[in-house]
């Protein structure tokens, strides 16, 4: 058995993994299939129909445009699944080059890299965001490479601390005398000894992204026109929909955030717990 | 051949710092085995480390000239060395138990050096791989596995393959058998030799084992707070050792079956932050006379290459 069969197999018995996976494939299924279930085309308008409560014709109603609900909350998943991985990509990768040069090279390169960590970790990321997302202007693009850069800082801090002691092994020094270099020695020797951090800490910053994106369009940062979950909870506030008590508008969007972060924790909470022999339990 | 003269190296800033390695001369005829014999501290790694260039950054080599086959290797460009070590040059580690990369297949990281030498052809480097595992005796159920699923013995058979796939002239074993139990001691042991004569190596055996050392080598040097004792053929210093601390060292083994009395060397090894005058073993020598405060390690006794260091002899 290989290890990736391996890996499959003990992912397969791990509840919370399996549980996470489940979620996460229904929301990408959601977000894929939207435009063949949709009762309606998410752009179309209807003066006649607006601010309807739930009813057959539109089981969570209608929004101020007379925009079927139903259908934007479904096309929702995409942005925040395609913003969520893409951003936790971005912040990953940095944080992982940035942990390992830091951690490898030490010295004046780590001291400058840790005070840049420093900074992104004291300042309060959403204001941040909110002020950088403005200068750029609007677009999920834009929104994507806000949230990428400014949180790669923990995933660098965790990876500079587990490089400090692994690269003090003797298979470091090893591999020096075979002639290896710094950047081999990081990636090739140093890295696999990372990962399993690496990974599940993916999934945590999936999730965390998922969050700050929606909290951001909340805010009115990024692409509003985009459809998304949180411009939905934003609308939704601004037609005073919470104070009217029309929970259908409010509930469906903000449950599906909660619900599709709670999942990539599972994976995430599953895969140390696979990769980390200290976590893993014994199966009878 | 390797002559090593008037090498010093130093480790911490200079002016202060210590000498782990004061003026050592060594020559090593191509192709035998020569040990290196001496306490911790004595510099065996340092002296293993400087001819692989592979100080850390504190150490400074003072001065001395390390010559393979007449090019110093020490005045080589750095580019020019880096095509040496790993290649002409290999070293097997101390504590070759973790000098296996934990996440990394055998058969990869035997292949390793090969690749890092300029091989392309990954699938050629690890055919050559499985070669050289055969050779030291891992047969082709290892080759897929990962360190953890090794024994020690076979471990350290497979760092040894990876020191030797770039077919290295000179292979530096630097306790290569500590933390392997007596059995597969000796085996490692019959596996250096027969490979040092089958690919024709020269091999730098370093160990504080003395009865393993000169079991293994065709000459010996002994060392002791970073200066040489006594070099000279392994027959020679074993039956009749000049230095007091060889005689010491060779007192205090103990023999089975045999009725000996062991003796100790007293005293503790030398504080090299600050190093007696003279012969650095004099205070714990049970033979020292006032001359020896004044040594200056030059050669006192020469005989069929048998060089020793002490104010007992000659002066």
């Amino acid at each position: 058995m290989t290890e990736e069969q391996h890996f499959l197999k003990l992912f397969a018995h791990n509840l919370k993994g399996m549980t996470g996976l489940v979620i996460v494939l229904t929301f990408v299924m959601m977000g894929v299939l939207a435009p063949f279930v949709s009762p309606y085309s998410p752009y179309a308008t209807n003066p006649n129909a607006f601010l309807l409560s739930p009813r057959p014709s539109h089981p969570f109603g209608t929004n101020v445009l007379g925009q079927d609900l139903l259908t934007l909350d479904l096309y929702g998943a995409q942005i925040s699944l395609i913003v969520g991985l893409s951003s936790a990509a971005i912040a990953v990768g940095l944080g992982l080059v940035a942990g390992l040069f830091s951690g490898y090279f030490g010295g004046v390169v780590d001291e400058i890299i840790m005070r840049i960590v420093d900074f992104f970790i004291v300042i309060p990321a959403l204001v941040f965001m909110i002020i950088i997302a403005a200068l750029l202007g609007p677009s999920t693009v834009n929104v994507i490479l806000v949230i990428g850069m400014l949180s790669w800082a923990p995933t660098a801090r965790i990876i500079r601390s587990m490089v400090l002691s692994i690269r003090e092994w003797p298979f470091v020094e090893s591999a020096r005398a075979n002639n290896a270099g710094s950047l081999y020695i990081m990636f090739r020797h140093i890295f696999p000894n990372v990962s399993s951090v690496l990974y599940g800490n993916a999934m945590l910053a999936v999730a965390s992204a998922i969050f700050t994106q929606a909290a951001l369009v909340f805010l009115g940062v990024g692409n509003v026109t985009a459809i998304s979950w949180g411009g939905i909870i934003r609308e939704a506030y601004a037609t005073g929909a919470l104070t009217n008590g029309d929970l259908s508008y409010v509930l469906p969007p903000g449950f599906f955030i909660f619900i599709l972060i709670f999942g990539f924790i599972m994976i995430g909470y599953a895969i140390e717990e696979i990769l980390n022999p200290k976590l893993r339990l014994r199966r009878q | 051949m390797i002559e090593v003269t008037d090498l010093t190296v130093r480790y911490g800033p200079a002016g202060g710092g210590v000498r782990a390695l004061e003026r050592i001369n060594i020559r090593i005829e191509e192709g035998s085995i020569f040990g290196i014999v001496g306490e911790s501290g004595s510099g065996k790694s340092t002296l293993a480390m400087t001819l692989m260039r592979l100080l850390p950054k504190s150490g400074t080599v003072e001065e001395g000239v390390i010559k393979l086959d007449g090019t110093d290797i020490l005045k080589l460009p750095d580019r020019e060395f880096r095509k040496m070590r790993g290649s002409t040059l290999s070293l097997v580690f101390q504590g070759a138990m973790n000098t296996l990369n934990p996440l990394i297949r055998i058969e990869d990281q035997v292949a390793e050096p090969l690749i890092l030498h300029g091989e392309q052809n990954r699938a050629k480097a690890i055919e050559k791989a499985h070669e050289t595992l055969q050779l030291v005796g891992l047969d082709s159920s290892t080759w897929r596995k990962y360190p953890h699923e090794l024994s020690g013995g076979m471990k350290q058979r497979a760092v040894i393959a990876s020191a030797i796939i770039t077919g290295p002239k000179v292979l530096i074993a630097d306790e290569p058998s500590t933390a392997l139990d007596v059995i597969t001691q000796v085996q490692i042991m019959n596996l250096l030799r027969t490979l040092q004569r089958t690919l024709k190596m020269t091999v730098i055996f370093i160990s504080h084992d003395f009865p393993l050392v000169s079991e293994m080598s065709d000459r010996i040097a002994i060392m002791y707070g970073g200066k040489l004792c006594e070099t000279g053929p392994n027959a020679l210093i074993l039956n009749r050792p000049l230095h007091p601390y060889t005689a010491g060292l060779i007192d205090s083994v103990p023999a089975v079956g045999r009725k000996k009395r062991i003796s100790a060397i007293q005293g503790d090894p030398v504080d090299m932050r600050n190093p007696p005058s003279g012969c650095r073993f004099r205070p714990r020598c049970t033979k020292a006379t006032d001359s020896c405060g004044s040594f200056d390690y030059t050669v006192t006794h020469a005989e069929n290459e048998h060089d020793v260091y002490c104010t007992l002899y000659g002066n």
